[in-house]
């Protein structure tokens, strides 16, 4: 007599072999792969805000004309130290400022002979609202032609951003899973179909519908598992190998354990719902015999 | 206590003319009992209404005292398992095993693998098929695959069994085995209820008969009536 296989039933045997689980986990990889692609860029697109906040988050920059006098300088370093909101300022000396330009004006060029402006560079204390229309008035009426860069405007316009993006994402998820539901649901009517003698045999001589349901189930559980598997790891070497889609600071990279968790996460998530979705078919089918 | 009580059972299929009509029988635990007709009386209807099969258009069945109509599927499936069903058409898997398939009513009934063998080879050898058992049905005669059906149906002793012509198709000697079969199970208590169009079978043995016309209960009849009848 057959032996059980793990995590086999019983009733395993009373259906015979078919592909039609092979068929599952053929179709299931795309989706997989499209999921698990969404998943990474969701967790590389936590990466780079996390990024954009550390470094321009509380940050904005002041441009102070060349031909601003020294006194006048320290008048406004002297006005941002003392605006609420202000944690620290800082002015970049002539050196730090040549270096910001070198990758416009080149090695070269006599920059020290150009009218380079003063910048300052300003952190605002992290949650503070600092008036930077008053704050630019200020300024003007100290050093003429100072121009205040506040950043903050530009990292909410990339949250808005990200923000819609993972909203696509995440309806993409959930299109992505109705579908898999969908298609898991119609290849086990194909199972039952298929084999349907074995199907009534089984009603007639007493099985429960739960336990001739559960090897269907098992069945989709495995071709999810293996279909979201084949999706998941195509997704995690796409990544690999074309890279952080965000600026470079942050590479992807197979040393990062969330990347690997989001693969494993899609299997498991697509073997499960798999296994819900045969379920849920295969009782619904039989419910209906007598 | 009533095994089977069918009360005023009719059976149509759409617009179409009754398969059975006020059918009223009762059979006791231990009852033996042929049901007689030609092609299409409504035999095969009747056993398929007491193996839970088909649902009745009217009337009312019971089985072991329990109200098929108001059980829940789980109830239903435990009243299939006290039944034992030799089908018409057999209906062996054939890619199990002769074995695989005489075990099936075991595996649901949740028998572990050692009990299973020593159930199946018991029952094979009964029914004189123990050296066949490992053979698929498509590798067995049709005298053998008809003794697989019935060793698969009686396998894990029923309190009811229901053969539907159990014994066409078959020779002389598969024949006279299959009904010693039958009356060795009748006799330590299994009731037992064999749809056959075979007047000669039913004039050989002692036991009671329905007959059957165009799906309702017609002469000549046998056997105690009051049991018969409800």
């Amino acid at each position: 007599m057959s032996a059980r296989a793990f995590g086999r039933t019983p009733l395993d045997l009373a259906f015979a072999r078919d592909q039609i689980g092979l068929l599952l986990a053929a179709m299931l990889a795309p989706i997989a792969y499209l999921a698990a692609l969404g998943g990474l860029t969701l967790v590389l697109l936590g990466d780079d805000e996390r990024a954009w906040n550390r470094s321009l988050g509380t940050s904005m920059t002041l441009q102070i004309p060349a031909e601003t006098s020294a006194p006048r300088i320290e008048m406004v370093l002297a006005l941002l130290r003392q605006t609420a909101g202000i944690a620290g300022v800082r002015a970049l000396d002539t050196g730090e400022t040549t270096r910001l330009l070198e990758p416009w004006l080149g090695t070269a060029a006599a920059i020290d002979t150009l009218p380079i402006p003063r910048l300052v560079d300003i952190q605002a204390e992290p949650g503070a609202a600092v008036d930077a229309a008053d704050l630019r008035q200020k300024l003007a009426s100290i050093a003429a032609g100072a121009q205040l860069d506040d950043h903050r405007p530009l990292l909410a316009g990339h949250r808005r951003s990200a923000t819609r993006l993972t909203i696509v994402i995440v309806i993409g998820f959930a299109a992505a899973a109705a579908f898999a539901a969908a298609l898991t649901a119609i290849l086990t009517g194909v199972r039952l179909a298929t084999h349907r003698g074995a199907v009534e045999l089984l009603h007639l001589i007493g099985a429960e519908d739960a336990a001739i349901a559960w090897p269907l189930q098992i069945d989709a559980l495995l071709g999810g598992v293996l279909g979201g598997a084949i999706g998941a790891a195509a997704a995690l070497l796409t990544l690999l190998i074309i890279g952080h889609p965000m600026p470079p600071d942050a590479p992807a990279s197979a040393a990062d354990w969330r990347l690997w968790g989001i693969a494993i996460a899609v299997a498991a998530v697509l073997g499960l719902g798999a296994m819900g979705a045969a379920r849920f078919a295969a009782l619904r089918r039989l419910v209906r015999m007598p | 206590m009533a095994v089977v009580t069918l009360d005023g059972i009719g059976k149509s299929y759409g617009a179409g003319a009754a398969v059975l009509s006020e059918l009223s029988l009762t059979l006791e635990a231990g009852d033996f009992c042929f049901v007689t007709g030609a092609s299409g009386a409504g035999k095969t209807t009747l056993l398929n209404i007491v193996a839970l099969a088909e649902a009745p258009s009217s009337g009312r069945l019971t089985l072991f005292d329990t109200d098929v109509a108001a059980a829940d599927r789980k109830t239903r499936a435990a009243l299939r398992r006290r039944i034992g069903i030799v089908f018409d058409d057999l209906r062996l898997l054939d890619h199990l095993s002769a074995a695989d398939n005489i075990a099936l009513p075991l595996r649901i009934a949740g028998l572990r693998d050692p009990e299973i063998r020593e159930h199946v080879a018991e029952v094979a050898d009964w029914l004189g098929i123990g050296e066949r058992i490992a053979l698929r049905p498509a590798a067995l005669s049709p005298g053998e695959r008809r003794r697989v059906a019935v060793a698969r149906a009686v396998v894990s002793r029923p309190d009811l069994l229901l053969a539907d012509d159990p014994l066409s198709r078959v020779d002389d000697e598969t024949a006279a085995l299959l009904m010693r079969a039958f009356e060795q199970l009748n006799r330590v208590g299994t009731t037992v209820l064999i749809a056959t169009p075979d007047m000669d079978l039913v004039r050989q043995s002692h036991h009671p008969c329905i007959h059957l016309e165009w799906g309702r209960r017609a002469g000549p009849e046998r056997g105690s009536q009051s049991r018969l009848t409800s």
